[in-house]
């Protein structure tokens, strides 16, 4: 990313990408049939002794507290090679930004202190749902004076791996919802097995079902929205980063293909409507270098309107990724659309992580909106 | 108002008439028994999704994912009994009947469930397809009574169609390509037949076929004036499968690999090569682009069939999703926006329909289908008794007199103009219809969000799927040169192609 300028931000580039290369990729096409294969556990303990899922946690917290910009930058690695670490970064960072908004820091704190393992870091999520778009959100009930939650919640990402979960709820008949902490390990939780997913699949999610599972308030009453929409903001970033790191690796992949690859004698890359996609490849992804850059520097200076900007990153260098894969598989003809090669996965994250945060065709809607208002 | 000679030389100008509506050209020849016909297979295609398709398209997607090295004979055996396997055989070699064409609309239905399985299906006519287009009909006969035999007895009888190597796959589809290119599939004229060396790779339905026709070349200096083609059984000493592929889509049906080691093919089961070449009117070399041509004319049609139906399951997922959620307080179904995006999807769809079917009008009039849609044929082969057919036709099939005539009236009379026309247009429907499969199942994932991410709603797994057909029967970027050599730029004699 061209924003990576000084020294801490430049060693946590490389290790990230060392970590990437190290770590992710040989293990990435079998981990990549989870739950069918195994979760990469091991891989993800050392990201989290590594500190990457502390990035922009404050100090006071016990994170390292960086900026998006640093995030953005570790995503961008580390989705080069495989983008299920970089989905659970974002949940997880995601989560957690809504209980800084909500002033529950404590919480955060209290859990980087304790916890051993990543699962007891980790915050669980529904990450792909705008709950005032579609109001998937469990049912608040009162069991005494304390909050209990019943009903269900579709695709909570990393609900079976953290032991706590941020989940949307509203009373019978409310239209405003509100956040809610719940400890997973209550027996009035039921998880279900890891949802079939299209994409990053070692960021799994999970089905809830709750019976009046304790829970603790998360801000205020009727406040999910407001905590969504900021968090979003902010987040939406990320997951534009985690795109970038996408489309990087399959250009890259393309490339190598094409210098290595012959057709009619000579190597695919001397054709030029190869020369073709390929430049539009690196177009598409140069822009959204520069488009997550400048999103970041907006958001970590607080640009004036830098929500817009945001948002608006997001939503093109989604785009573009979708784009960009296609092309990636593409080029390399019948061995891109083999799991041997990174490119189907690639693909098919792609397209994942573009729905994250809500409807895709509505996130354009609200970009509108943002602007009229 | 225009005198005779000037209607045909204004309709001769580019885009000549005969290229844009074939449909026209072609409705007064056609039998009208064949929309009676078509009416009836996608009948049978929707009875048979109901049934048979749709209750186990997630169940088998997901016991690929758990198992990769699954095959899927439960689901072949299946079709085998509800007669699919032979349904498209003409009457003449024992099958069914239907008309060709009509496979596009069943491959079609089938695909807009599961795309897997339409290609456990619609791959067996793409090796019947390349049998046929041979014209060796001692050969033909032979192989389908194979698969009617096998349809009886139940034990499926596959034909695939082995054509990609492992450092050829573009190479091989065009003479252009060919000599440049890395084709490794040797077969050596040696007495009573050919031995053949190297190997196939993604050849879908492998593993599941009894008879492979196999494109193998007699001198690998100048493979595209030396094509041998072979029908290979499986149990043939010599040959064997390697690995089968662990792919992102279509994961029903396997893409496997062939190996040849100094496999010996007799003279009985030659298909095709350069000796009975030399005897047709044009140069071995345009022989070779005539027989690719003609067998991909007829099935890039199907996979512009099977890119329809793939782009109308996503369609119909993001609609049931859209008719059943509420969003924003209001039904999706009723937000403009998501109105707007399902009449693309739509639009999409009877788009690339409109290709396939093009495509299969100018195959009737100009390409394989020509013979079985001439009227007094059709009517005799589709309702003259079997009896007298089985009387009439083997001894005709089996006598060098079946296998020159109808080589002469397939290659030695279709004329370049023809070829040029059947082509190209199997070629757009390849396009046309994959692009909108790949487009669709992107549009539908938008519209659906968190829950077209989930594989029991099949929305991704057609896209999955779809990312397939822009790659095989050539990719879409060599269809897209097809389409610019046979009806781009033809008229301009400053044109070349694969010239970079």
């Amino acid at each position: 990313m061209p924003l990576v300028q000084d020294a801490e931000m430049q060693m946590l580039a490389r290790a990230a990408a060392e970590f990437a290369s190290g770590e992710l990729i040989d293990c990435r096409q079998e981990t990549d049939r989870f739950p069918f294969g195994p979760f990469f556990a091991v891989a993800l303990e050392k990201a989290y002794n590594l500190d990457f899922l502390h990035v922009t946690l404050p100090v006071t917290m016990g994170g390292i507290g960086l900026n998006t910009t640093a995030l953005c930058m570790v995503l961008d690695k580390l989705c080069q090679e495989d983008a299920s670490l970089g989905a659970i970064i974002l949940t997880h960072c995601f989560a957690q930004e809504i209980l800084i908004q909500a002033g529950a820091g404590e919480i955060l704190k209290n859990r980087a202190a304790c916890a051993e393992k990543p699962e007891n870091f980790l915050l669980a999520c529904p990450l792909f749902n705008n709950p005032s778009e579609i109001h998937h959100v469990a049912r608040l009930e009162k069991k005494g004076d304390r909050p209990v939650l019943s009903g269900r919640i579709d695709y909570l990402v990393l609900g079976g791996v953290a032991d706590l979960a941020l989940v949307p709820a509203a009373g019978q008949g409310q239209t405003s919802w509100t956040y809610y902490l719940v400890d997973l390990r209550q027996s009035s939780a039921s998880i279900s097995k890891p949802v079939l997913s299209h994409g990053i699949r070692c960021c799994p999610a999970v089905d809830i079902e709750f019976q009046k599972a304790e829970a603790v308030l998360v801000g205020f009453d009727g406040g999910g929205h407001a905590l969504f929409k900021a968090a979003a903001a902010k987040l939406s970033v990320a997951a534009a980063a985690i795109s970038t790191g996408i489309m990087k690796g399959s250009f890259r992949e393309a490339l190598t293909y094409a210098k290595e690859r012959e057709q009619g004698g000579r190597r695919l890359l001397g054709w030029s409507d190869m020369q073709k996609m390929l430049s539009d490849m690196a177009v598409h992804l140069e822009i959204a270098d520069m488009v997550v850059a400048e999103a970041c520097r907006c958001l970590d200076q607080g640009v004036k309107d830098w929500e817009q900007k945001a948002l608006a990153a997001a939503i093109h260098v989604q785009e573009a990724a979708v784009q960009v894969t296609t092309d990636g598989v593409q080029a390399l003809g019948g061995v891109g659309y083999m799991q041997d090669f990174g490119q189907e996965k690639r693909f098919r994250d792609a397209k994942h992580i573009q729905a994250c945060f809500g409807l895709t065709p509505l996130k354009r809607i609200r970009l509108l909106e943002q602007i009229i208002a | 108002m225009l005198r005779t000679s000037d209607v045909k030389a204004y309709c001769e100008r580019e885009p000549q008439f005969d290229d844009m509506i074939c449909s026209l050209r072609a409705i007064s020849k056609q039998p009208k028994g064949m929309l009676k016909e078509t009416r009836e297979v996608v009948a049978l295609a929707r009875k048979f999704n109901d049934r048979v398709v749709r209750p186990y398209t997630a169940e088998l997607d997901r016991k690929m994912q758990e198992d990769p090295d699954y095959l899927p004979r439960d689901f072949v055996e299946e079709a085998n009994r509800w007669g699919l396997y032979t349904l498209w055989i003409p009457r003449i070699f024992g099958g069914k009947g239907y008309s060709l064409p009509s496979i596009c609309h069943f491959l079609e239905e089938i695909t807009s469930v599961c795309a897997a399985m339409a290609n456990l299906i619609g791959v067996h006519y793409l090796g019947v397809a390349t049998l046929i287009a041979t014209w060796n009909t001692n050969i033909i006969q032979r192989v389908f009574n194979d698969v009617v035999e096998g349809e009886k007895n139940g034990k499926p009888c596959l034909v695939s169609l082995a054509l990609t190597e492992p450092g050829a796959g573009t190479d091989i589809e065009e003479t252009d390509l060919m000599d440049r290119g890395n084709i490794t599939c040797h077969a050596r004229k040696v007495d009573g037949g050919y031995r053949v060396n190297g190997s196939k790779v993604f050849i879908s339905n492998g593993h599941l076929s009894t008879w492979h026709m196999l494109f193998s070349f007699a001198d690998l200096g100048k493979p595209s004036s030396n094509l041998v083609m072979l029908a290979i059984k499986t149990e043939t000493e010599g040959f064997s499968f390697g690995r089968k592929e662990h792919k992102m889509g279509q994961k029903g049906c396997p893409a496997s690999e062939l190996r040849f080691d100094d496999c010996f093919i007799p003279d009985s089961v030659v298909c095709f090569d350069p000796a009975q070449a030399s005897k047709l009117a044009r140069t071995r070399t345009d022989t070779t682009m005539q027989l690719i041509d003609y067998v991909f004319s007829a099935s890039r049609a199907g996979v512009g069939a099977f890119g329809t139906g793939v782009a109308r399951g996503a369609y119909e997922a993001a609609l049931k999703f859209a008719s059943e959620t509420e969003v924003c307080g209001k039904q999706l179904i009723n937000h403009e926006w998501a109105q707007c995006m399902l009449a693309e999807m739509n639009k999409n769809i009877i788009g690339a329909r409109n290709t396939y079917v093009e495509s299969n009008y100018a195959n009737g009039l100009d390409g394989m289908y020509k013979t079985l849609q001439v009227k007094p044929i059709y009517y005799l082969v589709r309702y003259a008794p079997a009896v007298v057919l089985k009387k009439l036709v083997p001894p005709f099939m089996e006598s060098r007199l079946g296998t020159w005539l109808m080589r002469k009236i397939h290659c030695d009379w279709q004329t370049d103009a023809e070829i040029e026309r059947t082509s190209g247009l199997g070629s757009l429907a390849k396009i046309t219809g994959t692009d909108a499969g790949v487009k669709n199942a992107q549009m539908a994932l938008d519209l659906m969000g968190q829950a077209g991410l989930r594989q029991e709603w099949i929305a991704e797994k057609h896209l999955r799927d779809a990312k397939l057909m822009q790659i095989y029967e050539g990719t879409n970027q060599l269809n897209r040169l097809n389409l610019f050599k046979c009806l781009g730029g033809r008229h301009l004699p400053q044109m070349s192609v694969f010239t970079d």
